[in-house]
């Protein structure tokens, strides 16, 4: 779908999908021995308040070695994804709402597997408003805008993946047009 | 493509969101909790060794994205 704004991609396309569906539960039984502790604040405060915690697996490449032996099993499926960046477990507690942004044009799209779904959870990409399903992926490009709450009465916990998109799938980026210092650091900041 | 579940995008409620102005004080802040989650990561990489290694990547990943920025090679 090259030259034009795709807001969620067919998941179905993507061959690690079905490997994480079917093991979803397997995931999940995981992610239920962990403690709130192990979980940390997402830096980005000013997009959502609190009550937006992560925990990393994978970050931008680099294996988390001791988070990784807390989920063996998980882990073993993330490194079968080809492209695999960045993963972990992303925690959405009641009444968070993550405001809108972009992620960085880095050739990436985003994975979601549901693992722990309130009603009352959804995730806008573009002007597309979709809810997580348990079990079920979600891909869409980061660089779209997006948003996430959650208006239900517990923790929504997704596992999410970001991933090098396959050749010819993604819009060509546009070039970025600053320079100097200020976008050096250009690249973290979120629009 | 319409949303599911008949789900709208909620109006955020106060204080969800920091709309603090633009100052050196909150760009400062920004960056500080940048640090102290980079740190909290680097803590559980698991060895002196995997953390050495990590960051000369990192430092590596900084500088290859600032030259992607500036245009000076191609972001593959």
């Amino acid at each position: 779908m090259a030259g034009s704004t795709k807001l969620y991609y067919d998941a179905g396309q993507f061959e690690f999908v079905a490997q994480l569906e079917t093991h979803w539960q397997t995931i999940r039984q995981e992610l239920e021995h962990l403690g709130d502790g192990d979980f940390i604040a997402w830096p980005e405060k000013y997009l959502y308040g609190q009550g937006w915690d992560i925990f990393g697996l994978y970050a931008f490449g680099i294996k988390v070695g001791a988070n990784c032996k807390l989920c063996p099993e998980t882990t073993r499926l993330v490194e079968q994804i080809p492209g695999l960046v960045s993963a972990g477990f992303s925690s959405l507690k009641p009444g968070t709402h993550i405001a809108p942004h972009t992620g960085y044009p880095d050739g990436l799209l985003r994975c979601h597997l549901g693992l722990i779904v309130p009603d009352g959870s959804a995730l806008r990409v573009g002007e597309a408003v979709r809810s997580w399903r348990e079990g079920c992926c979600l891909v869409f490009d980061d660089a779209t805008e997006h948003e996430a709450w959650n208006r239900g009465s517990f923790t929504r916990i997704v596992l999410l993946l970001d991933f090098k998109a396959p050749a010819g799938l993604l819009s060509v980026p546009v070039k970025p047009e600053s320079k100097g210092l200020a976008a050096l650091f250009g690249f973290l900041k979120k629009k | 493509m319409k949303p599911v579940n008949n789900q709208t995008v909620p109006e955020r409620t106060c204080g969800q969101v920091n709309d603090e102005p633009y100052s050196l004080r909150r760009e400062i802040g920004r960056g500080w909790a940048w640090v102290t989650f980079v740190w909290h990561m680097l803590t559980r990489l698991g060895g002196l060794r995997a953390t050495i290694r990590s960051l000369v990547f990192l430092v590596t990943l900084l500088i290859k994205r600032t030259l992607v920025t500036w245009g000076w090679i191609a972001n593959r």
